[in-house]
């Protein structure tokens, strides 16, 4: 079945590319078509996915027998709400698209190879395959900034192109010395994940690979010193590109981080603690900041999420349970809620011609639906109780601060802080008396807008009322992974860091 | 084992080619009048006195014919090796001594039909190729 | 008394069968003057003997007949692996310089017989376990490659490629035969089984004569493969021959001497690797580093190629560092069959005057010539060895033998180069797809188009299911 769900997006790219480039009113329509099939499988995985720690639904077939490959995936409660989260975005992504003019059917193409890629590194067991996905989706992405962007575009997605290019080629290097490494200690060779992170590996070594996976990761996410290439790549990208940016392919990052280096590197990964929340904080706080002063509401977004992704880093390196539940529901959220910001600044841009903040106001009269959608998601950005985004940052607050404290206080001025810019954003665009006077006959929300934006708008009201709905088929995993770590090094989970803990004191209460 | 004892032959060989040249040389200096006069010292003994230095450039076709040679005369140098132990090659030598003549002999044939031969050289010209056009005719 | 030595035809049939095809060609074209579709045929049918005789030497070949002629030539798998290489470079570079070479006229079939004749001499060279031997099937080769150079003569560049190519080949055939005469004086030995041998048995009272021989010998050879920093004719040659048959050259240029360097030093002189390892690692890192970066640089297609070759020769080294012979095959088949398409893509666009390979020219090819652009995409990204594309599995296959043997450090700087790498690649692809055209009208493809097709069609298959071309490789064992 997974194998179905990778190759799907491929087999859907190939049709739409078999449309001759003459019929230019099918290709949108057919690759929307043909990208809700993923979706259906996704949903339909979803519902049958049985809440437990292990791997589900593994597909295993020998790729290259001498050197131990194999196309081996599995999905767990990790990467499940990643990969339904995908396609749940791409037919709106290209569904959003309508106002491409040139050259629709690669940029149908493009997206779907894309979606290809995010599911298959997503689902991957074999370290192998899950560099192959992670690589080679940088080529749609790249073509999707460079050809539909605007004026910088081939800056920015040259940028974007060396920037995850260089840090993936360390983690290559780390990949190829794991491996090796399991041909030293058993004998064979095998890149599959549960193998390699049963080495025995040297402190030394440990650190080295855990710093080349981190990096590339870190770079991904993007986490402080590794961002800047971040906001250039929002700025030009088209309003699809910027969503499945932010939504989907930022969450590798984070998906990274959390499957692999905690499972590979679990001594490497404890010690490295402190470092990775100061960086988170520091990118909480540093995004929080700069996103305040931006003129670009697009730019804006773009920071909003260096920030936002800061708590998703920081939960998951707090090591507990709440935390990595946060995080992975962070994952969710913030694909959800920013998804949905860059659609709406693409609708505004699709009306004005224009991001900047200063050349807006008072839009909430002309677009009443319009400015209500972006306040909804601003409220659910920030957090608002009720909404998704208060569920994810109160189990990363909760869950990070038995373990770090002081940082856990620092972190949640972010959230103060993004009340701050978004708010602020919205006062400045939506609010007040609209003065000039190509604000004053802008149409509203359409139909098919309103259709985009409510599936979203509805996912963001279901997991901030009923969240078990994704936690309990988290739970198990995210669970395990602690227990991998706590197994492997002596690190002790702080109290109440765990389940455990909240539940026993339940009951005595 | 080849040692240098084998090499004797070729040693005496160059030895004797040495001394026949030296004394040749050192007999006719000695046994010879030395006379010179201004006619003996002229470049050609025609009686015309030349007015310019000789050119020094002369046609590429004497190049051709010299390589031509070459290769005959490298041919030569197998042949006499191989015809001295064809017993023992035995059939596996005919075959070989075959293809590397017929590649000679197919060189041959080549440069002769394009006109190599040809001393006058405007017969050679109808082969310079003059692109696409030679291709049509 | 002198034994006649053990003969064994099939050894040098496919070499034979070439050599017969190059006079054939040529004296079909005396006699007959036929058009260039009669050329076609008979070079065709040649390469497909010469095919078809390799084929049986793989099906053929046993251990116990691996030497052949007292020695001088085998016939082991990694010699007929290398052969197919070579026999299918020649058909690619055929179909892709077959533009060129039918408008070249009467010397067009000049033009069949060298390209034929240098495959035969590359053929040998793969081949051969006797120094020497290697050395003639070299000249053979390199010989015919300069005339070849120098073809397109019409154009002054042209002339320019021949001649610095023939006193830079030269000089380098030079080096390589003093090493060769350095390694005699030090072992006694021509054969490199017979080195190796003598090396395991004994320990040699003057190894500083051999370890001198060994590294002329790798000089002289880097040379032929452009490594740096002996690549300095690469760019020239590259940009002065004629479009069609460059990438014919530079491959089988490259194909032969990696083949003689593997052979040389990972079956004669393995013992001494302590001594070259340190030598074969710096030159790969020199050629990674600077190719890649002088590469970012260049404004015209076919230097930028010739850097990229420069690099990628970085890159086999680190297969060779690593002594991995079957990743080092698999490289320099998928980089052989990339190489050639590349350059077809460059011969189209130059068009038939072959006028320059600006960068300048790839503005907006994406909209002019859609498949052209595509193909070249997906060549360059190949080439650049991004996943899913063969050049990937054959990246990891040599970084992966050089991490092995205990080069970490050079895998490292080798990924790095990589994305140094990656971003001139991409840079053609960024002017193909988003620079506006300045030319305009569809470019004609004429037989290059088979060309493309396979090379895009290797990238991409072998990209995805390598095991076919990585197990053939893995069988493909030097003796």
């Amino acid at each position: 079945m997974l194998t179905a769900l990778v190759l799907l997006p491929v087999v859907a790219a190939i049709v739409v590319m078999l449309v001759p480039g003459g019929r230019r009113e099918v290709h949108l329509p057919l690759g929307i078509a043909l990208s809700i099939f993923p979706l259906a499988l996704a949903g339909y995985l979803f519902w049958v996915f049985e809440p437990a720690a292990g791997f589900q639904y593994v597909d295993r077939v020998t790729w290259y027998e001498p050197w131990g490959i194999d196309w081996h995936l599995g999905v767990d409660g990790i990467s499940l709400p990643m990969v339904v989260l995908t396609t749940l975005l791409v037919p709106i992504a290209l569904a959003a698209s309508t106002s491409i003019d040139r050259r629709i059917k690669e940029f149908v193409v493009y997206t779907l190879f894309l979606e290809a890629g995010l599911i298959g590194a997503f689902l991957s067991l074999d370290l192998f395959l899950f560099f192959v996905f992670f690589e080679a989706m940088l080529i749609p992405m790249y073509f999707i900034i460079g050809i539909w962007g605007s004026e910088r575009r081939i800056y920015a997605a040259m940028k974007f192109l060396i920037y995850t290019a260089f840090g993936s080629a360390l983690m290559l290097a780390a990949i190829i010395g794991l491996a090796l490494t399991h041909v030293d200690q058993t004998g064979s060779a095998s890149f599959a994940l549960s193998d390699l992170a049963a080495l025995d590996l040297s402190v030394g070594a440990e650190r080295l690979f855990f710093a080349a996976f981190a990096i590339a990761f870190a770079i991904k996410v993007p986490l402080f010193p590794f961002h800047t290439w971040l906001p250039d790549a929002h700025v030009e990208a088209p309003t699809a590109g910027s969503v499945l940016l932010a939504a989907v392919l930022l969450k590798l990052g984070t998906y990274g981080l959390l499957r692999f280096n905690m499972a590979l590197f679990p001594e490497a990964s404890v010690d490295a603690i402190p470092i990775m929340a100061i960086l988170a904080v520091i990118g909480i706080i540093y995004g929080a900041v700069v996103a305040i002063v931006q003129p670009d509401l697009k730019k804006l977004v773009a920071y909003s999420s260096v920030s936002h992704l800061g708590f998703i880093v920081l939960g998951t390196f707090a090591l507990t349970s709440g935390g990595l539940q946060g995080a992975v529901i962070q994952n969710v959220n913030h694909g959800l809620t920013t998804g949905a910001l860059f659609l709406l600044v693409g609708m505004i841009y699709d009306r004005r011609h224009t991001k900047k903040i200063a050349d807006f106001g008072g839009l909430q009269k002309t677009v009443p639906l319009l400015a209500g959608f972006f306040l909804f998601m601003t409220f659910a950005s920030i957090g608002l109780p009720g909404l998704n985004g208060f569920i994810g940052e109160f189990l990363v607050l909760m869950g990070s601060f038995p373990a770090l404290p002081s940082l856990t206080v620092i972190a949640a001025l972010g959230v103060v802080l993004a009340a701050i810019y978004l708010l602020w954003a919205y006062e400045r665009v939506f609010t007040g008396v609209p003065d000039k006077d190509e604000n004053k006959a802008l149409s509203d929300l359409s139909a098919r807008e309103i259709a985009l934006l409510a599936p979203l708008a509805a996912l963001i009201v279901v997991i901030g009322i009923y969240p078990g709905l994704l936690l309990d088929k988290i739970t198990p995993s995210t669970e395990a992974v602690i227990d991998h770590v706590v197994e492997q090094t002596d690190f002790v989970v702080p109290e109440p860091g765990r389940i455990a803990d909240v539940h026993v004191a339940g009951d005595e209460g | 084992m080849v040692t240098l004892a084998d090499y004797l032959p070729i040693g005496i060989m160059l030895l004797l080619a040495a001394v026949f040249v030296a004394v040749s040389l050192i007999a006719s200096r000695l046994v010879r009048p030395d006379r010179p006069t201004a006619a003996k010292l002229d470049p050609y003994e025609s009686g015309i006195v030349p007015e310019t230095e000789p050119v020094q450039r002369f046609p590429v076709k004497f190049y051709l014919v010299a390589m031509l040679f070459v290769i005959f005369d490298v041919e030569i140098i197998f042949l006499f090796a191989w015809a001295s132990i064809y017993d023992t090659l035995g059939w596996y030598g005919v075959a070989a001594i075959f293809i590397f003549t017929f590649f000679v002999a197919e060189t041959l044939a080549y440069v002769w039909k394009r006109g190599a031969l040809d001393w006058n050289v405007h017969r050679r010209a109808r082969y310079i190729p003059s692109g696409a056009t030679d291709e049509a005719a | 008394m002198i034994t006649p030595p053990e003969i064994s035809w099939l050894a040098i049939a496919p070499d034979l069968a070439l050599t017969l095809g190059a006079a054939l060609v040529l004296l079909v074209d005396v006699q007959w003057k036929p058009v260039a579709r009669v050329h076609a045929w008979v070079s065709g049918v040649t390469v497909a003997v010469a095919a078809g005789l390799t084929v049986a030497q793989w099906i053929q070949a046993a251990p116990a007949d691996a030497l052949a002629f007292s020695g001088l030539i085998t016939m082991d798998g990694f010699a007929i692996f290398t052969r197919l290489v070579l026999i299918a470079a020649t058909a690619l570079g055929l179909a892709a310089g077959w533009r060129f070479v039918a408008g070249l006229g009467r010397r067009g079939a000049e033009a069949i017989a060298l390209v034929l004749l240098a495959t035969s001499g590359f053929s040998l060279m793969v081949a051969s376990n006797n120094l020497v031997m290697m050395f003639m099937g070299l000249e053979v080769g390199s010989i015919a490659l300069y005339v070849v150079a120098g073809l397109a003569r019409e154009r002054r560049e042209s002339e320019e490629a021949a001649i610095k190519y023939f006193l830079l080949g030269s000089f380098a055939s030079a080096i390589f035969i003093y090493g060769v005469a350095l390694i005699y004086a030090g072992t006694g030995q021509f054969e490199i089984v017979g080195i190796r041998d003598l090396l395991a048995g004994f320990v040699v009272s003057s190894p500083a004569v051999i370890y001198i021989g060994v590294g002329l010998v790798v000089v002289g050879l880097a040379f032929k493969v452009s490594a740096a920093p002996f690549h300095a004719w690469a760019p020239d040659v590259y940009q002065g021959a004629p479009a069609g048959l460059v990438g014919y050259m530079a491959t089988v240029a490259k194909v032969a001497g990696f083949a003689a360097i593997a052979r040389i030093l990972l079956t004669g002189v393995l013992d001494l690797s302590g001594s070259w390892l340190p030598v074969v690692a710096g030159i790969s890192v020199v050629s990674m580093l600077l190719g890649s970066v002088l590469a970012l640089v260049q404004g015209d297609v076919r230097r930028l190629l010739a850097y990229s070759g420069v690099s990628h020769a970085g890159f086999i080294m680190t297969g060779v560092v690593g002594g991995a012979t079957d990743a080092v095959l698999f490289y320099l088949a998928i980089y052989a069959i990339q190489l050639i398409g590349a350059f077809a893509v460059v011969a189209v666009v130059a068009g038939p005057d072959a006028a320059g390979s600006s960068i300048d020219q790839y503005r907006g090819l994406g909209r002019r010539s859609p498949l052209l652009a595509g193909a070249f995409t997906v060549i360059l990204l190949g080439m650049g060895g991004l996943p899913v594309t063969s050049g990937f599995v054959a990246k990891f296959g040599v970084f992966t033998g050089a991490w092995a043997e205990g080069y970490e450090w050079l895998v490292i700087v080798a990924v790095v180069a990589t994305v140094v790498a990656l971003a001139f690649y991409i840079r053609v692809i960024v002017v193909m797809y988003m620079d506006e055209a300045q030319e305009e009208g569809t470019l004609r493809i004429g037989p290059e188009r088979w060309v493309l097709v396979l090379a895009v069609a290797a990238t991409i298959l072998w990209g995805i299911f390598p095991a076919s071309l990585l197990d053939l490789a893995a069988d493909a064992l030097p003796i």
